[in-house]
């Protein structure tokens, strides 16, 4: 059962260091990640990357920090009334199925760039 | 048809590039190539350094006198990797360096190919971007690029990775971009609410007790002037942070000195007793703020102008009035501010507070005990010498601490220190960049012999392109610093910090070329230093420190400037 914070981040994608610098601002801050889903949602490289983490006293300086990371648009913090399991797998006529549950959240914080957006 | 190689040159001549300190390798010769004919048309100077560390220290100097980004290549694996240390420097000192490294082919690469190192995954951690280039075309734009993010919002180094094969490949057509285009990347925008701008005036003139607290955002953003007239308006004293020491000409009346973990009492206590504060341009780091609780429990007003207002986010602390924008520009609003309110302050008290704390505090700093060279005295007689645009840069260690004290910096930009990360070895090579970006100035690097040893291979490179810089050497065959701590707080127990009697920094000295001197006391110091002068050579003048000298005041880590330790029995009691 996932009772972290749910984060989005919003990113133009160069490489896949980008990946990284979103995973090791969590890292470099002792934030343990619990599930990461990504995708690309437009034709100029804008992607979506939503992150389930562990909730933590250094939360809100890793978000920051974040949120002025070259390649990264915005970075929201999500609420959402839905605790359970984003990722899970199941047998579906004997076949095993990925779900990926993409939380109905509201924007709690949004920033970017040192502004408050959302 | 011009190859990658070139591209990267002409687009360097383009952003305005007159000199890059380097050292060329199997990756990054294919720039060296392309760049003899702008050597030979004198376009662009290259000043070969003795080592990475050395180079990407040098472009950083040169950024941090000049304000335009110094700019530095290495070669793929180790030379590229040899770069962190400095970028990871500039980043925390926010000092645009642009840092260009070869890279292996891309036929070569994962298999742990000869000089082949993930210069993407090392430096991303370390410096503002790194980008890794994946075709010949996006070389021009990306030079670009890199210039606008190290130079705009907070600026800070940009690494730009290229592979050898692309250097090599040639281009049928060129497109030269007329602006930066960087996705997800943006600008700190200004906001600057006049009302907030009336507020923060109006909190500082109805406190009895103001201060202004003045960081490297003052530096970068040229704003001495500026904070000078706001404090003369107003009649606030200024504290600075280490790197905002460089903002402030030292004979300002109002200026107390740095504030924080080795910062000079009165300025710690003017802090503490202060009822209202304009920081400007500093993020109030845990060196100059060890404890918040210095903050939190207080009723003062905190008023915080900064570019980035991330920072501010940050704070854990109330601030009454927050300010986000260039300090240049809302200290001009605030002085406007400041005249039509039009109030009359004099604040005889609080003036003759701070003049009784600085006063007082004098007693434990200035003393000489006729027992061996007081570092204080070293630095007044290096002063008395020195024009009063002399610039002066450092290593990291006790002379560095003493320096911040007791160095007095008279005219802006012109003291040069790694304050955020605090990187042993700086002083050399960003004197070289600084007089590479200034030759009509007298630059001196006041060094620990720790410190100079960890670069000091780059005296060569002084003498073999004529960069003619003066070093002082503080020796006291120690690290002294960590030798403090240990005997201030880990019982005295003193391991793994003595040197022996080698080197001789004279010899050291000539054998690279250079000038040496041994120095016994003040007069001969003066007169090194003034042959030093004369010579026009670079010159190492070691000044030696007996080795339980103190770099103080001091606090106990992680320690309240509440805390402060003036003055240690047997030392200066």
């Amino acid at each position: 059962m996932f009772k972290g914070r749910i984060v989005r981040v919003v990113c133009y994608y160069r490489d896949a260091s980008l990946l990284e610098m979103i995973i090791s601002t969590f890292r470099k801050l002792l934030i343990d990640i619990e599930w990461v889903y990504g995708r690309r949602v437009s034709d100029d490289g804008l992607y979506e990357v939503v992150l389930g983490v562990r909730d933590s006293r250094n939360f809100k300086i890793a978000v920051l920090d974040l949120s002025n990371t070259v390649n990264v648009e915005a970075v929201e913090v999500l609420s959402s009334s839905e605790e359970g399991n984003y990722i899970t797998n199941e047998y579906v006529n004997g076949n095993e199925v990925i779900k990926i549950y993409i939380p109905k959240a509201d924007i709690e914080e949004c920033y970017s760039w040192g502004e408050v957006c959302g | 048809m011009p190859s990658g190689a070139k591209l990267v040159v002409e687009a360097l001549r383009r952003e305005g590039v007159k000199a890059i300190f380097g050292i060329p390798g199997l990756s990054n010769m294919p720039i060296y190539d392309e760049l003899i004919e702008y050597l030979r048309e004198e376009e662009i100077k290259h000043i070969l350094m003795k080592h990475e560390q050395g180079a990407v220290h040098a472009a950083d100097g040169y950024a941090r006198v000049s304000g335009s980004p110094g700019v530095c290549t290495a070669t793929s694996g180790p030379g590229a990797l040899n770069l962190v240390t400095g970028l990871a420097t500039a980043y925390w000192d926010n000092s645009p360096v642009i840092a260009i490294t070869g890279q292996v082919p891309r036929a070569s690469m994962g298999r742990k190919s000869f000089q082949e190192a993930d210069v993407v995954g090392v430096m991303q951690h370390i410096t503002k971007y790194v980008v890794e280039i994946k075709e010949v075309s996006e070389i021009p734009l990306w030079i670009k690029n890199a210039f606008y993010i190290a130079l705009t919002g907070k600026p800070g180094p940009v690494v730009v990775d290229i592979p050898r094969d692309l250097l090599s490949t040639n281009v049928n057509t060129v497109e030269w971009p007329e602006k930066p285009v960087v996705m997800g990347y943006k600008v700190f925008k200004s906001v600057i609410n006049p009302n907030d701008v009336m507020r923060a005036v109006k909190i500082l003139s109805e406190a009895e007790k103001p201060i202004i607290l003045v960081g490297a955002g003052v530096f970068w953003s040229n704003a001495s002037d500026e904070v000078l007239k706001l404090s003369e308006l107003l009649v606030c004293p200024i504290v600075s942070t280490l790197l905002g020491k460089a903002a402030i000409p030292h004979d300002y009346p109002l200026y107390l000195g740095v504030m924080g973990y080795y910062g000079r009492v009165e300025a710690n206590m003017a802090f503490l007793e202060s009822d209202a504060i304009l920081v400007v341009g500093a993020r109030l780091s845990d060196r100059t703020l060890p404890s918040f609780n210095d903050l939190v429990n207080s009723d003062k007003k905190l008023i915080v102008v900064n570019i980035d207002p991330t920072d501010v986010m940050k704070l854990p602390v109330r601030v009454d009035v927050k300010i986000y924008g260039d300090a240049k520009e809302v200290l001009k609003m605030l002085i406007d501010a400041a005249l039509e309110l039009g109030r009359k302050v004099g604040r005889v008290e609080w003036i003759s507070r701070v003049k009784e704390l600085k006063n007082y505090y004098s007693r434990y700093y200035y003393r000489d005990d006729g027992y061996g060279l007081k570092p204080w005295k070293v630095l007044k007689t290096i002063r008395d010498v020195l024009p009063r645009d002399a610039i002066v840069t450092t290593g990291v260690g006790q002379h560095q601490m003493i320096a911040m004290n007791f160095w007095d910096v008279l005219e802006p930009r012109t003291f040069l220190t790694s304050g955020g990360i605090g990187t042993m070895g700086f002083g050399l090579p960003a004197a070289i960049g600084a007089k590479v970006a200034r030759p009509d100035k007298v630059v001196v690097d006041i060094d620990g012999d720790g410190s100079f040893l960890m670069t000091m291979n780059n005296l060569a490179t002084t003498i073999d392109y004529n960069i003619p810089v003066i070093v002082v050497v503080f020796d006291n065959r120690s690290l002294g610093l960590v030798r403090q701590v240990q005997q201030l707080f880990f019982k005295g127990r003193v391991v793994g910090v003595d040197f022996g009697s080698s080197p001789d920094y004279v010899k050291l000295a000539e054998g690279f070329g250079a000038l040496g001197f041994d120095v016994s006391d003040y007069n001969d110091l003066r007169k090194a230093l003034k042959v030093a002068l004369s010579e026009g050579i670079t010159s190492v003048i070691r000044v030696p420190i007996m080795r339980d000298e103190y770099a103080l005041p001091t606090l106990p880590p992680g320690g309240s400037l509440k805390e402060v330790i003036v003055c240690v029995q047997g030392k200066n009691c």
